[in-house]
């Protein structure tokens, strides 16, 4: 057990981690996130084209002859798309990372925005990876593991692979127990 | 200061006859054959039930049938004998070796210090032939846990006591003043059947009327053959009368729920005694299967208690304490936690004091409550509900009637649900509240933290509020609803604890 302290709660005056703090990753990540989002969404419309095109030209179905099943899933995929893409062009200045001389914290999301900090003296090893796709777009992924859970409790993916070696220095120069 | 030197002499005492005992690399005891023999015509009969099952129905190879049932019995219990014969262990002062395998020859060294927790237990086919488990958990990277199957039970609480102290002398060279272990629950049989009576009986008998239904599906010819046996007569009484049966059914139901749980309590729970001393929790106790689960306190997590509304009339809850589940990241997924049920306030404090002392002294707890914004938002999903049903009947007067008795239900619940949440702070504990029929409060300390998530959606974002979830080793715990500046505030606080921090979190 640990010494017996009994110290006031003094919540004035500690160090507050505030939006100033964080830093945004690469522009090339966010154009990277919306050529992903503006293929799929391309793709999407151009297969639903071809379905409708092939069943009016060739099956000669009339529009009002689909079932209204159909439309509420366009409807619904096309929402969908929508929002995601608001949540990609808007939430790219929500998503970053804040390095700061004791713990790493990452924020994202737009809809649903959640940040996570890791202390480093509860730091058990970290890892970065780098899949094709970002190995040509010149970024990598960088995770966290703390104790007691599976898998990586924080994954900033779009940095940039020297900034993520840098922080990875710190964390074997500074960091650890 | 005699005491002390009294438990390290005991401690020294119980090393050296585990030394002694097991200095040398020993085999188990012989009847572990047995285990090993099941479990291998087990694996067996497992990876080849497809092919067995060709065979049964080939004429032709049934006919050789006995000699090939013979080999593969001569082939089992070579292999058991073979793998009994080559699993050898020894401990010397600071790890466990174990040398075993088949065909490979594997070794494994386990530092008593990576052990995490020592269990006892004693299977029914164990007990006939008067020997114990001991299953030794580690914070192994890939959820190695080693298992002694065949020990005496003289021999198993020896290596037990003899690791035990072994590792308090590596860790910590201070020795704790022995006190006799208090007594946190003694389940006597009063004790038991309140435990058992006070169970989520419904719960149980919907596992069983599951499983039954599961049964149905192999016997269904037979059970439909049977039936069909009946006479007509039957058939024209239950259709005209079946409505009868309803009632009949649900107390018969009840009550096959009810002696279900009851039973499961008395087998599970039977003589359960949980013990506190100045290192660790045990727990020990069982009818059939009779288990004994040590943790130390340096390694408690997490203690969580949770009653309903029967268990709170009697004054009883039930504690599971969550201990630290690995270095690494925990793979297996199951998490090492302890329950002990019909606990008592006054047991419950004295756990407390000894796991978090500065809890008890604490003058002033900081109270956060959920923000209003959590009121509103059940009400509004209550009286959702409330409206969607509406819609369910037809009649203006069922509808009428759905509000009158939702909508209340809806206020009063929501009020309720909001009223129970909160959280009380002290420097370095914090304990989190919810629920309102089940109640649930968890405990931990800031400094065994290992994360801090905030969280918040659009709306919330909007109202600003925001769920902060404090994640420690052996698991995640959120409050819900809170309000932004005080999450923040809750946020950056837990990070300036586990940064000063020195002492260890584990």
């Amino acid at each position: 057990m640990d010494p017996f302290e009994n110290n006031k709660l003094e919540l004035e005056g500690l160090p507050q981690l505030g939006d100033q703090d964080f830093e945004m990753l690469p522009k090339r990540y966010f154009r990277l996130r919306m050529w992903t989002w503006g293929a799929i969404a391309l793709l999407s419309i151009l297969f639903i084209c071809c379905v409708i095109a092939w069943a009016v030209m060739v099956k000669e179905a009339a529009i009002s002859d689909f079932p209204m099943v159909l439309w509420i899933v366009l409807a619904a995929w096309s929402i969908f798309l929508g929002l995601w893409g608001v949540s990609e062009f808007h939430g790219f200045q929500m998503r970053g990372y804040a390095m700061r001389e004791r713990d790493l914290s990452y924020r994202a999301g737009f809809f649903f925005h959640a940040y996570t900090t890791v202390p480093f003296n509860r730091l058990q090893h970290s890892e970065v990876s780098q899949g094709p796709v970002a190995r040509l777009a010149k970024l990598c992924t960088l995770k966290l593991y703390t104790a007691g859970s599976s898998g990586a409790n924080l994954s900033i993916s779009g940095m940039d692979p020297v900034d993520a070696q840098r922080i990875r220095d710190y964390i074997d120069e500074h960091g650890g127990n | 200061m005699r005491s002390v030197f009294v438990t390290i002499s005991m401690s020294m005492a119980a090393i050296e006859s585990m030394l002694e005992a097991f200095g040398a690399p020993k085999r188990q005891h012989f009847l572990g054959v047995i285990r090993y023999f099941s479990k291998n015509l087990y694996l067996l009969v497992r990876s080849f039930f497809p092919l067995l099952a060709g065979f049964a129905l080939s004429d032709e190879i049934r006919s050789y049938g006995e000699f090939i049932a013979m080999a593969v019995f001569a082939f089992v219990i070579i292999a058991a004998l073979v793998e009994y014969w080559r699993f050898r262990f020894h401990v010397d002062d600071k790890s466990m070796t174990i040398q075993k395998g088949l065909i490979e020859r594997e070794t494994i060294n386990i530092p008593f210090e990576r052990i995490q927790a020592l269990h006892m237990e004693q299977a029914p086919w164990q007990r006939l032939i008067g020997l114990t488990g001991l299953k030794i958990d580690t914070a192994g990277t890939n959820g190695s846990e080693v298992d002694l199957q065949a020990l005496k039970l003289s021999e198993a609480k020896m290596l037990r006591d003899g690791i035990m102290a072994a590792r308090s002398a590596n860790v910590s060279p201070i020795e704790f003043a022995e006190e006799p272990s208090k007594s946190l629950v003694h389940l006597t049989p009063k004790e038991l059947l309140k435990v058992g009576l006070t169970q989520n009986h419904l719960r149980i008998g919907f596992i069983a009327f599951g499983a039954i239904v599961a049964l149905y599906e192999p016997f269904e010819a037979w059970i439909d053959a049977w039936l069909a046996s009946w006479p007509d007569v039957v058939w024209m009484v239950l259709k005209w009368s079946w409505f009868l049966f309803i009632p009949v059914g649900v107390f018969a139901f009840l009550l096959f729920s009810f002696v279900l749980s009851l039973l499961g309590a008395v087998f599970k729970y039977y003589n359960l005694q949980a013990n506190l001393n100045q290192q660790e929790v045990s727990l020990r106790g069982g009818l059939l299967k009779r288990f004994e689960y040590r943790i130390p306190l340096s390694k408690v997590q997490i203690l969580e208690w949770r009653s309903n509304v029967a268990r709170r009339l009697l004054g009883i809850e039930t504690l599971r304490i969550f201990q630290a589940s690995a270095q690494e990241s925990n793979q297996s997924g199951k998490d090492l936690s302890m329950a002990i049920p019909g606990i008592s306030e006054m047991a419950s404090n004295g756990l407390v004091a000894e796991i978090f002392p500065s809890w008890m002294t604490s003058p002033s707890k900081i109270i956060f409550k959920p923000s209003r914004f959590l009121l509103y938002r059940t009400l509004f999903f209550r009286i959702l509900t409330a409206a969607a049903l509406t819609f369910t009947v037809d009649s203006y007067l069922g509808k009428i009637l759905i509000i009158a008795t939702v909508l209340p239900w809806a206020f009063i619940s929501a009020r309720k649900v909001y009223e129970s949440h909160w959280m009380s702070v002290t420097p370095d504990t914090c304990m989190i509240h919810s629920g309102w029929i089940r109640k649930k409060r968890s405990m931990f300390t800031f400094h065994q933290l290992q994360r801090v998530v905030f969280n918040q959606n659009t709306i919330m974002r909007r109202r600003g509020v925001a769920h902060i979830t404090l994640a420690t080793a052996a698991g995640n715990r959120t409050f819900k609803y809170l309000n932004e500046a005080a999450a923040r505030q809750l946020y950056d606080w837990s990070l300036a604890i586990i940064e000063q921090s020195e002492s260890d979190w584990m």
